[in-house]
């Protein structure tokens, strides 16, 4: 038996931090998505897969748009018509009434749990190999309970788990997408459990296997690695697994690291970065970019590497359209600063880094907008923010230094 | 910790050479107003940081003019701590550098500046004032006490190039403030929030386009089922419309049937009957042109058969068995003329002796010929065969004549008989004139003695005289057969048309008359016939016309083109019956409704009127259904080819993104700035918060403790006792001043273990009451105990609150 693992397709999901990218530009990027689900379904009939599970959040949002349905109702006809079965959930953002949705009606195609209750669904290969599905479907945005404990206990079919969640953490308040235990699905002993929600690929267990396959395609920097499905191949006597992943997303996001040692001048910091962006261009990539030892740029080369449309002008250099879209900068030295001030700024850095510290100082704005209060909650963030200020500091403090010097 | 011991002046302001020596912890200066307190304060000011001249605009009391008509401006102060005495001298003179020219001598050795000020931290001069020097116009100057220059002056205590931190502080500060502020709308992360709210409430509109579709699909889907719907409905309109259509239709036809049905009736007519008279009608019509042809042919053959001299002809034509015999006869004779002839001529060649012999005179010959005549009798006794016959003919015609009834055989038989007597007559006749020539003959050839030849010749003689006696006879015989031919021709000729000269002619001639005769008898036999048919003929008529007359009375008819009248009616009402029974037929299903119909037309026309107009409506109806299906469908499309949606959401992610970017930029400024000053409060000790502390100490001491807390942000705020918090212009100015000091002298104290310089109070407590006199009085001697401080006054009751001697400062 021969079966597709994908999730977390986010049909209708923008793409973040290029809004400075020209509109044109942009439509590949807009396409890439649809595309790379079409690349799925393109996989799967060539693979003659009898069997393709969605683990949920196909769509990005409860209101998707008709294009995207319609175009969902398109990609998974092609399966149905070619008998190909498909199962699948909806997740925490696409907690859609399943009467709402435009879907394929026939037997091929199965959501699993639309009451948002565990459901068990019977089916057989077309060479006749039984096999079960177990799963459920969101029809809330948060699911806080355990939900492994209402799946049934394995029967003598190969059987699949179905599940659109979150492994559990210390951390109450993001325990809301049916958090999980490994030990628990294990204990379950179902030969494969395929997951969405994380959108990093990645395997919770070996055996038996808890897979996330991750999302189709990256949506932004932090989303890199190769985005695509698992095509499973069951050993109908054994029930022993083959694994393979299957690159489908068009756009990979990458970062490039430049390491400065000493001050450059901007025509070679120019070259430099193209020159580390071209070796790692194999595809059309977005590239993040990280300077580290920033303190070597002057203040003009500071703010030139900050400004988008030196990227753009830096992308043109690079092949398949790829594209600089965002420069980090690390200050790798230490403050120029006396001693004694040193140790008070190196506590003063840490006191005021402190998580608490900063959320009280950015208390105010992340009162006025649940999409700051959201982006403090990422760690990456924080610490961008962390690398900006001492970037700034840094930079200043050589000034002030360099002022004191020159005087 | 060092003190200022001795304030020398010179020269300075209203103040001549006057020396003061002070205590180390407090000293007092009573004096008027007026008297110079003032003037020794700035002096202190003034030779610590240089002398402020007239350009130098300041806030409050350095307004002195170096008096440069005395020379030298200035005097010195002394200061002692455990390193030893600084001595620190000030002189102007004209020339000098506006702020006077300064000493500092260490235990009586001159030494730079900086061993002095590095000891005091380097402050400037407003920076001593700020701080260490209270009076009546600073104490008003409460509102604009900022943190920030609180802060500066703390800190400039710490770090080194503190104020330049400051700045990046500020610096940092001011850039995320321009960022974002609490309360903004024009910095870039206020407007973004306000657009990403904007954005998502168009997002919130663009999320309706897949209920937006669902809809259209479901109006959609009412159109079709409604379009279907109204399309049955028309169908059956039509259905219906047709119904009448053929209801009219048929109703034309209903009419006819109606009208012809009324035509109808019954005739009395019998098929068999009228095709009975038909056929005697046609026997009669036979019958009578019969009648007519027989009659016709009766007066033919009557007319016809009148043959006139038939007697005559039946005579003549007896003659013909006469005439073949004559014709038999002539051929004989001219055979025997011809035999003769040849005899006559064989005779010659063979005998011409007795050729000779008979060419002698007749007597002789006679001679010969009478002997010879015995011999030629019995030559005539066989030629009486003709008279034999006509003997045998006498006796059939007599026995014809007599035996037989016929009249007409009778009459050949009388016929036959007169014939055969007239044939035996005449063969009787010829016998005899041949028997007399040859007699005569024999006699002539008597002459010629041939012996031995002569009997021979003779008969030889006999022979050829016999042959030449022949010969004439034969010739005689024909003349006369020729004559009676002749005579018989002359009869014939009434009925001779041509000529009639031979045999064979008369034969015809007679045999064509012989067959007139005939065809006489046949025409009399045929007439008889004929007259019998006839007669027959007019019986049948008359029985078929008595037959016809019945058949007539039967069928109530008196003739037979009544009687075709009859049956062209009777076949008409068949026709007209086969075409009422054809629209029976046809309507049949209908005829009730017909009949019901047939009775008022008018509201049949009306009813397809009215199916006609609904049809109309439908079809309108049906035509604003697919428009309005098309336009959904319309919408349907675009909404499915839309990316509105996505072009919303990346929108909002691309505003949120620049919001990100924008909020990192400004959590960095915003923490950077913290952290400098976190860096700067550590660096100083955390001088600042203590301060805050202490002043909050202090200020709830002077008010007796009315007030609890100071706030110190941008604007300084202080909590009442019952929790109200006020800002400080809303205060009395009793506590307003309450509060500079208690600030101020919680400021001194973190900064004088620094500065180890004396804190000037100059009058400050002029509002004060006797309460808050009270508190100060306790909290001045609180202070004195850490840093030296100077009072200036000119209350008495101070003074003596304090127990302290003062040093008395008199006008001059």
């Amino acid at each position: 038996m021969k079966f597709m693992h994908l999730a977390d397709a986010h049909l209708d999901s923008p793409f973040q931090g290029l809004s400075f990218l020209p509109s044109n530009e942009f439509n590949d990027i807009k396409e890439s998505t649809q595309k790379s689900f079409t690349k799925a379904i393109d996989t799967a009939i060539e693979q003659k897969v009898d069997l393709v599970l969605i683990a949920g959040d196909t769509f990005d949002s409860v209101n998707p748009s008709p294009q995207s349905q319609l175009f969902f109702n398109r990609e998974i006809k092609r399966l149905t018509d070619q008998e190909i079965q498909v199962v699948m959930i909806l997740g925490n953002h696409d907690y859609l009434n399943p009467e709402e949705m435009i879907l394929p009606q026939t037997p091929y195609f199965k959501l699993l749990g639309s009451d948002e209750k565990v459901e068990e669904a019977q089916f057989k290969t077309k060479t006749g190999f039984p096999y079960t599905v177990v799963g459920f479907s969101y029809q809330h945005n948060h699911i806080e309970t355990d939900k492994i404990s209402e799946f049934p206990k394995k029967g003598d079919n190969f059987t699949f788990g179905l599940m659109h969640a979150g492994v559990k953490t210390t951390n109450a308040h993001q325990n809301v997408y049916a958090p999980f235990t490994v030990a628990k699905i294990k204990n379950l002993n179902y030969n494969y459990f395929a997951l969405g929600h994380i959108h990093l690929r990645q395997s919770l267990s070996e055996d038996p296997l808890i897979v996330y396959s991750g999302n189709l395609q990256g949506r932004h920097i932090n989303e890199r690695k190769a985005k695509g499905v698992y095509l499973g191949i069951v050993d109908e006597t054994t029930k022993k697994i083959n694994l393979d992943f299957v690159k489908t997303a068009p756009i990979i996001w990458q970062i490039a690291d430049l390491e400065l040692d000493h001050e450059i001048s901007q025509s070679d910091l120019t070259r430099k970065i193209v020159d580390i962006l071209t070796r790692k261009n194999t595809q059309k990539t977005l590239f993040g970019l990280t300077i580290s030892g920033a303190q070597y740029l002057s203040e003009k080369e500071l703010e030139l590497v900050n400004d988008s449309d030196y990227w753009l002008q830096l992308s043109n250099s690079l092949n398949f359209d790829s594209r600089l879209v965002k420069v980090y900068l690390v200050n790798n030295e230490k403050l120029q600063l006396k001693s004694a001030d040193k140790e008070a700024f190196n506590q003063a850095e840490s006191e005021t880094f402190a998580l608490e510290k900063i959320y009280s100082l950015a208390n105010d704005l992340s009162k006025k907008s649940d999409y700051v209060a959201d982006l403090l909650k990422k760690p990456e963030f924080i610490e961008e923010v962390k690398e900006l200020s001492q970037v700034k500091l840094g930079q200043k403090l050589k000034d002030m230094d360099d002022e004191t010097n020159s005087n | 910790m060092m003190k200022l011991t001795q304030i020398k002046i010179i020269h300075f302001g209203k103040l001549n050479d006057v020396t003061f020596n002070l205590n180390k912890d407090l000293t007092i200066f009573l004096g008027a107003n007026e008297a110079g307190k003032s003037t020794t304060v700035a002096f202190i000011k003034q030779i610590l940081f240089g002398f402020h001249l007239r350009t130098n605009k300041s806030p409050f009391f350095e307004n002195y003019q170096p008096l440069d008509h005395v020379s030298p401006m200035g005097g010195s102060l002394t200061f002692e701590d455990e390193a030893g005495t600084f001595v620190l001298n000030r002189l102007y003179a004209k020339g000098d550098p506006k702020k006077g020219v300064l000493t500092v001598k260490l235990n009586g050795q001159e030494v730079p500046e900086s061993v002095f000020f590095d000891r005091i931290q380097n402050i400037d001069g407003s920076f001593y004032t700020d701080s260490f020097i209270f009076n009546q116009d600073m104490m008003r100057e409460i509102n604009s006490l900022s943190q920030a220059e609180l802060m500066e002056q703390i800190y400039f205590l710490g770090a080194s190039q503190s104020h330049k931190l400051l700045d990046l502080r500020d610096e940092f500060n001011n850039n995320a403030q321009k960022l974002f502020k609490k309360n903004g709308r024009k910095p870039v992360i206020n407007q973004l929030i306000n657009q990403i709210q904007d954005q998502k409430d168009v997002l919130a509109e663009t999320d309706n386009e897949f209920s937006n579709y669902r809809e259209l699909e479901e109006k959609l889907n009412k159109e079709k089922a409604a379009l279907a719907k109204s399309q049955v409905e028309l169908a059956s309109l039509n259905e219906q419309g047709q119904k009448v259509s053929l209801l009219m239709q048929k109703l034309t036809n209903f009419k006819q049937y109606q009208d012809l049905k009324r035509e109808l009736k019954t005739v009395q007519f019998s098929k068999e009957s009228y095709e009975n008279a038909q056929a005697i009608k046609n026997k009669i019509a036979d019958l009578t042109e019969s009648i007519d042809s027989l009659t016709n042919q009766l007066q033919e053959v009557e007319s016809s058969n009148t043959l006139s001299n038939k007697d005559k002809i039946r005579a003549l034509v007896d003659h013909k068995a006469e005439i073949l015999h004559w014709e038999s006869e002539s051929k004989d004779l001219a055979r025997q003329v011809e035999t003769a002839n040849q005899d006559l001529q064989s005779y010659e060649q063979l005998q011409p002796e007795a050729v000779k012999l008979s060419k002698l005179p007749s007597e002789t010959r006679t001679q010969i010929k009478s002997d010879y005549q015995e011999l030629k009798k019995q030559k005539e006794d066989a030629n009486n065969l003709p008279g034999i016959l006509s003997l045998i003919l006498l006796v059939a015609g007599i026995f014809s004549a007599i035996a037989i009834s016929n009249l007409f055989v009778r009459f050949i038989g009388i016929m036959l008989a007169l014939g055969s007597m007239g044939l035996f007559v005449w063969t009787r006749q010829k016998n005899n004139q041949s028997s007399r020539k040859e007699q005569t003959f024999i006699e002539k050839y008597g002459l010629n003695p041939n012996e031995i030849d002569l009997n021979n010749l003779w008969n030889e003689v006999v022979q050829i005289e016999s042959k030449k006696q022949t010969l004439e006879q034969l010739t005689q015989e024909q003349k006369t057969l020729n004559e009676k031919v002749k005579n018989f021709i002359q009869e014939l000729n009434p009925f001779i048309q041509g000529k009639v000269q031979t045999f064979s002619d008369i034969i015809n001639l007679l045999n064509s008359l012989q067959k007139l005769l005939d065809q006489n008898y046949l025409a009399q036999q045929h007439l008889n016939d004929l007259a019998v048919q006839l007669q027959e003929r007019k019986n049948q008529l008359a029985k078929n016309k008595i037959e016809l007359s019945n058949i007539f009375a039967k069928n109530k008819v008196t003739n037979f083109d009544e009687f075709s009248d009859l049956k062209k009616q009777a076949e008409a009402q068949e026709q007209l019956k086969l075409k009422v029974d054809a629209l029976q037929n046809d309507l049949q299903e209908d005829l009730a409704q017909l009949e019901k119909v047939a009775q008022d037309p008018s509201a049949l026309s009306k009813e397809k009127q009215e199916i006609e107009a609904q049809i109309s409506q439908k079809q309108g109806q049906i035509n604003t259904l697919h428009a309005e299906s098309a336009k959904l469908e319309n919408q349907m499309n675009i909404l499915a080819n839309s990316d509105k949606y996505f072009a919303e959401k990346q929108k909002l992610s691309d505003l949120e993104s620049l919001l990100a970017e924008n909020v990192k930029n400004y959590l960095a400024n915003l923490l950077t700035s913290n952290w400098i000053a976190r860096g700067l409060d550590l660096a100083s000790n955390e001088r600042f918060p203590k301060m805050l502390e202490d002043a909050k100490k202090y200020f709830t001491l002077l008010t007796g403790g009315r007030y609890v807390d100071i706030t110190l942000d941008k604007q300084l705020k202080v909590k009442r006792i019952d929790g109200k918090k006020f800002d400080v212009e809303y205060l009395s100015r009793g506590t307003s001043e309450q509060l500079y000091f208690a600030l101020k002298l919680a400021f001194v104290e973190q900064v004088s273990d620094k500065i180890e310089l004396p804190i000037l109070i100059d009058d400050a407590f002029v509002n004060f009451d006797a309460q808050r006199t009270n508190y100060i009085v306790k909290l001045l001697e609180e202070l004195a105990k850490k840093t030296q401080v100077l009072i200036f006054t000119a209350r008495k009751d101070l003074v003596e609150k304090l127990t302290i001697d003062p040093i008395r400062i008199e006008k001059e």
